[in-house]
């Protein structure tokens, strides 16, 4: 287990959100959401990095398409962004993400 | 009336995070319902319930120190009528799961939410599960 953190958050960058309704019989449907939206997980005290990164991998399945990366993420741990940038193969060199969004 | 995306956002922070963005967090009977706790009893929910029948605690039958109510991760996108609460639990007993409960405590607290999996799931000690509860508001 590497170092523990409090009541961290993340705030992802999310052009391919997705927002899951309940239906009556319990399921869930999810809807697509036009545009350039933001989905914020604040963790609970006392989870470790790898615990945070689990969670918000699970946590985003149900608020970002499948297969779709998120634009940007922000966070105050650099060793959880290190981690989501890497798992999500994103870079934060300006020019490779320009490159990219070019085509 | 019709409430804004702004309404939205503000009524699942208040409801699930676990850090206030800004301010103080509800207290008490305020706080916000993020902890999520399991259960063995297969009964649909019943709007009456104040506590979460067969929920696994130390000294449920299995007793558990590891599947026991815990606080979750809030998730919320912008101008969504949705949050999510996401957490991971791994077994130190056999035990079948057959329900979850979102409580604002970690122990009593206010009965938020009850959910009947369709299909039980049993762990065996060491297996990992996640858990995610989508909260429309």
């Amino acid at each position: 287990m590497m170092t523990k953190a409090d009541g961290e958050k993340v705030v992802i960058g999310n052009d391919h959100a997705i927002t899951g309704i309940t239906q009556t019989d319990g399921s869930t449907r999810y809807e697509s959401l036009e545009g350039a939206q933001q989905t914020t997980l604040m963790f609970p005290p006392g989870l470790s990095i790898e615990d945070m990164i689990r969670e918000t991998i699970g946590a985003m399945q149900s608020h970002m398409e499948s297969g779709a990366k998120p634009a940007w993420i922000e966070a105050e741990n650099e060793e959880l962004l290190d981690a989501l940038m890497t798992f999500y193969e994103m870079t934060d060199d300006p020019d490779e993400i320009k490159e990219e969004s070019d085509g | 009336m019709a409430r804004t995306s702004a309404g939205a956002d503000w009524q699942a922070t208040v409801l699930g995070t676990t850090t206030a963005p800004s301010g103080t967090l509800g207290t008490g009977y305020m706080a916000p319902a993020n902890y999520i706790a399991l259960s063995n009893d297969t009964a649909s929910p019943n709007s009456s319930d104040t506590t979460l029948p067969g929920e696994l605690t130390g000294t449920s039958t299995p007793s558990t120190s590891t599947l026991v109510r815990k606080q979750a991760t809030f998730a919320h996108t912008t101008g969504t009528s949705t949050y999510t609460l996401t957490t991971t639990f791994t077994s130190d007993v056999t035990v079948t799961v057959a329900k979850i409960g979102v409580f604002n405590a970690a122990s009593s607290g206010v009965l938020f939410a009850e959910t009947l999996l369709n299909t039980p799931i049993t762990l065996h000690s060491g297996d990992t599960i996640q858990i995610q509860e989508t909260i429309n508001i």
